[in-house]
């Protein structure tokens, strides 16, 4: 079998360097929908939404964290994901998430500004989305 | 001469004041090393955001338009710079004894206050805001964030009060004054625009070249410039006030520790200074009682 071209690929959150090496595949959700790169896509710039990403590492194996609004650029076989912030389902606080959930649940009953609204709304994407992952991730086990 | 009472009570009180500025010396010493890891972990982030920005920008088609963008066009022609409506940020430390950390970034404040007139100033640590309300200077009092510990969403508060403002048309642009970590030894107080960002000029982005091998690589930006826009300056911005405040917290805990250094020396030789005279003294007492007892005792012996 051939072996699979591969791409540098490099995740930077905004505390932490997440990945840096090479990788077969990504995924992420894109405001159009979900986007997959492999090695020499074209060179372009998209935007990232809150939520799943993977990253297939050669030899086939996967890894799905969950990661917030950021933005993806690609460019000579090179590839940079830079996110808020990058958790793996071990990472998760569901506690947490659960108390930002509703927190933003009852923020968003009152009256905002638009800056404020939009704040609200992506906490409770984020929210979401972790709660997400981390319920998937127990139906695995 | 001073009694030995007062000396013995001013050494005691010079101890006192040692062991504070030793304790503090300790803290900001721990605290700058937690905050300098943090700013490590910070940095890459931010300077890749800097280069994807200035990537971005430079391929936006030709006659691209956003809010974030605007430099307020019309104005420029009718007004003077120093009438734009301006709202600056100032970080300034919690507490004092920090050497002249505080007093450089607030001078540094009220320099630009003066410059530009119609002004709103936010304050981030106690210190400036104190200050300034006390001068008589308008501050913003719903904004009250701390310096210590920056986190990411304190930051994002910030931001998204900021980016309120300007896409309002309440302001024109925005400042922020911060201190910044040249090397371990050295901070600068630095003023920056954060908005609008200079698309031409590159404002705080065109300080650097763009490199020749970078190539002009066709991008297509996905889904639409706008929305690229929308979801980078915001972060951008944010990246940018969170290293500031990252930033400010290293320098604050760096001259406190300067400064208590300082303190701590020099407490130790006044109060070597101090125990020098206290033994001459309590010498020359013991010496004056001596020949006093012998002087006594002959005049017994004579008898």
């Amino acid at each position: 079998m051939a072996v699979t071209p591969t791409f540098s690929l490099k995740v930077i959150a905004s505390n932490k360097v997440f990945y840096d090496g090479p990788a077969e595949y990504l995924q992420v959700i894109t405001l159009t929908g979900s986007r997959g790169f492999m090695a020499h896509h074209a060179p372009c710039i998209v935007a990232v939404e809150t939520g799943t990403m993977s990253i297939v590492k050669p030899g086939g194996e996967r890894e799905t964290v969950v990661v917030s609004g950021g933005i993806c650029s690609c460019a000579n076989n090179r590839l940079t994901v830079l996110v808020d912030t990058c958790e793996t389902a071990d990472e998760i606080d569901v506690r947490r998430a659960e108390e930002a959930k509703e927190r933003a649940l009852e923020q968003l009953r009152q009256k905002q500004s638009v800056g404020e609204y939009k704040m609200t709304q992506s906490s409770l994407a984020r929210a979401l989305t972790r709660l997400e992952f981390s319920s998937q991730k127990k139906h695995y086990i | 001469m001073a009694t030995i009472r007062e000396l013995r009570d001013r050494i005691s009180s010079i101890d006192n004041t040692l062991k504070i500025t030793n304790a503090m010396y300790l803290i900001s010493s721990t605290k700058l090393r937690k905050a300098k890891m943090e700013l490590q972990q910070t940095e890459p982030y931010f300077y890749t955001l800097q280069t994807m920005i200035q990537r971005i920008l430079r391929h936006l088609p030709e006659d691209f338009t956003h809010p974030y963008l605007d430099l307020r066009e019309n104005l420029r022609e009718t007004v003077d710079p120093s009438d734009y409506r301006t709202a600056i940020i100032c970080v300034t430390a919690d507490k004092g004894l920090a050497g002249a950390y505080n007093h450089n970034v607030i001078k540094r404040t009220e320099e630009l206050l003066k410059e530009r007139p119609k002004h709103r100033l936010y304050v981030v640590g106690e210190m400036g805001r104190v200050y300034f309300r006390t001068s008589g200077v308008d501050v913003d009092e719903q904004f009250h964030y701390t310096a210590q510990n920056p986190t990411l969403h304190r930051a994002r508060v910030i931001t998204g009060r900021m980016l309120d403002l300007f896409q309002e048309d309440k302001i024109d642009s925005v400042y922020i004054v911060y201190t910044r970590m040249k090397n371990s030894l050295e901070m600068v107080t630095e003023t920056e625009q954060l908005l609008p960002i200079d698309k031409i000029n590159g404002g705080i982005l065109g300080n650097n070249q763009i490199p020749m091998v970078a190539g002009m690589e066709d991008f297509r930006l996905r889904p639409t410039p706008k929305a690229i826009i929308d979801n980078v300056i915001p972060d951008y911005i944010n990246g940018f006030i969170y290293s500031a405040l990252v930033e400010s917290f290293c320098s604050e805990q760096n001259a406190r520790m300067t400064a208590m250094d300082a303190a701590n020396r020099s407490g130790n030789k006044l109060r070597q200074e101090l125990s020098i005279q206290y033994n001459r003294t309590r010498q020359a007492a013991i010496t004056q009682e001596i020949t006093e007892i012998a002087a006594g005792a002959r005049a017994q012996k004579k008898r």
